[in-house]
């Protein structure tokens, strides 16, 4: 069995609130495992478990072969001894030390030739030469990130816990450092785990994807099969996104891009999309797509028209739920009567529509 | 101008302050962190020289180092001498009497520094004192600043338990407000006043200097 972090703990907060959490991560550094679920469903307070800074009942941790915790036998490791890296929501930058200062603060038993080395190597990494003088009450937001990060990363930490990385930032800059945030964390070298409500970044940064809900983990796959396959209706509603796939991107212009989505083939308006990025999550909400039986009744030349097999329909409250094979799998979701009037069975042939606008890419450099 | 007087005053003052830095500054870290339920009791038990007459607590701490209790028989086994009317008795009752002028300001400062930079210091693997030194101590260094003034300047001006505890020995615990009021029984208007000048210009410097420090947000604390 290869090497994990297991974690289990009970929690509860004298507002009735409880945590209840079990979950098993790899210890692959070339996955990044997303915690992602609503505001207050309990995230955080697992990062802060694992790193020690909070203490719970019943609480057992191992990180690979060492105990952390273990509430049974009184083991409780210290988070300074546990060597993790921890990249706090707003930063939490000393700001009574310099860029530099901060950077060196986790650099000890390194002689201080070692220690000013580690830091320029960093300064330089973060592109922070420039700003090694400053302040934390200097820096824009963006900055602040990349101090906080090359401080975290200063001392080596063997396991790297990011708090909504970037839910501090402006609008424009989050969306830019998304996917230089991506690159970054898949050349670490170390595991990497990840809490964000925000389902962009989700996409955009995870491989794995552990959702939580009301103080528990209630699925924990890869981000495709999460998306696809939501095991409960309140992960259905949490992920809102019927269909994530993998695309490549064959031609882009001003206006739209084409990818290659399994052997399918879709167009989607490229917005803000990064041109230099090849890697692309596509991801597209199930009423956003239209069924016909007919091809002839096709108008608008600006969709995608795929033509597919319905490989399964199912109930999902007052609508239907259908799942195509169009190249790649599809979830479209119809009303009753629309579904009444194509009469649809199981391995139907149908013709799907979506518009390239409701075709939403997200990039994945790295 | 009784210039032992002054002597033995700043001398109490700033030994004084340096033994509520030693004790106040942990007292107050536990204080702004602690969870405990009867915190609010040693809260209570610090602040109470605030309330109390001086002759109240100088009479209870002379009771309390004086030749018949534990602490006092203990002392003079040791040094031979008595507390009561010596040097260190009355640096005993200053240290009480001056707590809650340090250890207040101390616990307001400590407090204010943000919950995360400390977890953040643990992260990368700082200690509790390593924070305490290189995180806590700086941000909260203006709070604590203004404890080591007020602590001294409330050292430099006390008289009842100076009275209750030191007696009114020459150059031993003789202090300056001492020497004022033996002016004043003399009816020596003349010395009572320069004295008396000497102190209020000494202390309104001494707070003006802080306090203005304080409000241009000066690091008093090197940048490094």
């Amino acid at each position: 069995m290869a090497a994990a972090l297991s974690l289990r703990f009970r929690k509860t907060y004298p507002t009735g609130t409880e945590i209840d959490v079990e979950l098993r991560v790899g210890l692959d550094p070339t996955i990044v495992t997303v915690l992602f679920g609503p505001s207050g469903a309990g995230k955080t307070t697992i990062l802060r478990v694992l790193a020690g800074l909070e203490r719970s009942t019943n609480c057992v941790i191992h990180f690979g072969g060492e105990t952390w915790a273990d509430s049974s036998s009184g083991v409780f490791i210290p988070t300074q001894r546990r060597r993790i890296g921890f990249l706090f929501q707003d930063y939490a930058l000393f700001s009574h030390l310099t860029v530099t200062g901060n950077i060196l603060y986790g650099l000890r038993g390194l002689s201080a030739g070692d220690q000013r080395r580690r830091a320029s190597e960093l300064l330089e990494r973060f592109q922070l030469q420039d700003l090694a003088a400053r302040y934390p009450d200097q820096l824009s937001g963006g900055q602040k990130q990349r101090v906080a990060l090359a401080r975290t990363l200063a001392p080596q930490p063997r396991l790297l816990l990011l708090d909504e990385p970037l839910s501090a930032l402006d609008g424009p800059t989050r969306e830019a450092l998304r996917g230089e945030l991506r690159s970054l964390l898949t050349s670490l070298g170390i595991p990497v785990l990840l809490v964000t409500h925000d389902r962009l970044e989700a996409l955009a940064l995870g491989d794995e994807i552990a959702i939580v809900y009301e103080g528990r983990v209630v699925q924990h796959a890869s981000l495709e099969e999460v998306f696809r396959r939501p095991i409960t209706p309140a992960v259905a509603k949490i992920v809102a996104v019927e269909t994530v796939q993998r695309a490549r991107v064959l031609e882009a212009d001003e206006e739209i891009i084409t990818v290659a989505v399994g052997r399918a083939r879709l167009i989607a308006a490229a917005r803000d999309f990064p041109s230099d990025v090849k890697e692309a999550f596509v991801s597209i909400r199930a009423e956003d797509v239209l069924l016909l039986k007919n091809v002839e009744t096709m108008s608008a030349s600006a969709r995608n028209r795929l033509s597919g097999i319905v490989t399964s329909l199912g109930h999902e409250g007052p609508m239907w739920r259908i799942e195509l094979d169009c190249g790649f799998p599809l979830t479209a979701l119809l009303t009753r009567q629309a579904c009444e009037e194509l009469a649809l069975q199981k391995d139907d042939r149908v013709v799907a529509m979506i518009k390239a606008m409701n075709v939403h890419l997200i990039s994945r450099s790295g | 101008m009784d210039w032992s007087a002054i002597e033995v005053s700043l001398r109490l003052s700033t030994l004084t302050t340096l033994l509520l830095l030693i004790l106040g500054l942990p007292l107050a870290s536990w204080l702004a962190n602690s969870r405990w339920r009867w915190r609010f009791f040693v809260e209570a038990v610090v602040s109470l020289p605030i309330v109390l007459p001086p002759t109240v607590l100088g009479f209870y701490v002379l009771i309390a180092i004086g030749p018949h209790s534990p602490i006092g028989q203990a002392y003079t086994a040791v040094t031979g001498r008595g507390l009561p009317f010596s040097f260190p008795g009355l640096l005993i009752a200053s240290v009480l009497y001056s707590m809650p002028f340090a250890v207040q300001p101390f616990t307001a400062a400590i407090s204010t520094v943000d919950r995360r930079l400390i977890e953040a210091s643990w992260c990368l693997g700082r200690g509790w004192l390593g924070t305490f030194l290189r995180v806590t101590l700086p941000l909260a260094w203006p709070g604590i600043l203004t404890g080591i003034v007020l602590s001294f300047a409330h050292t430099l001006g006390e008289f009842g338990v100076v009275l209750m505890i030191g007696g009114d020995l020459a150059g031993v615990t003789r202090t300056i407000s001492i020497s004022i009021f033996d002016h004043v029984q003399a009816l020596d208007y003349g010395a009572a006043n320069r004295t008396a000048l000497a102190l209020l210009l000494f202390s309104f410097l001494v707070l003006a200097l802080t306090y203005g420090l304080q409000r241009r947000g000066i690091a008093v604390w090197p940048r490094r």
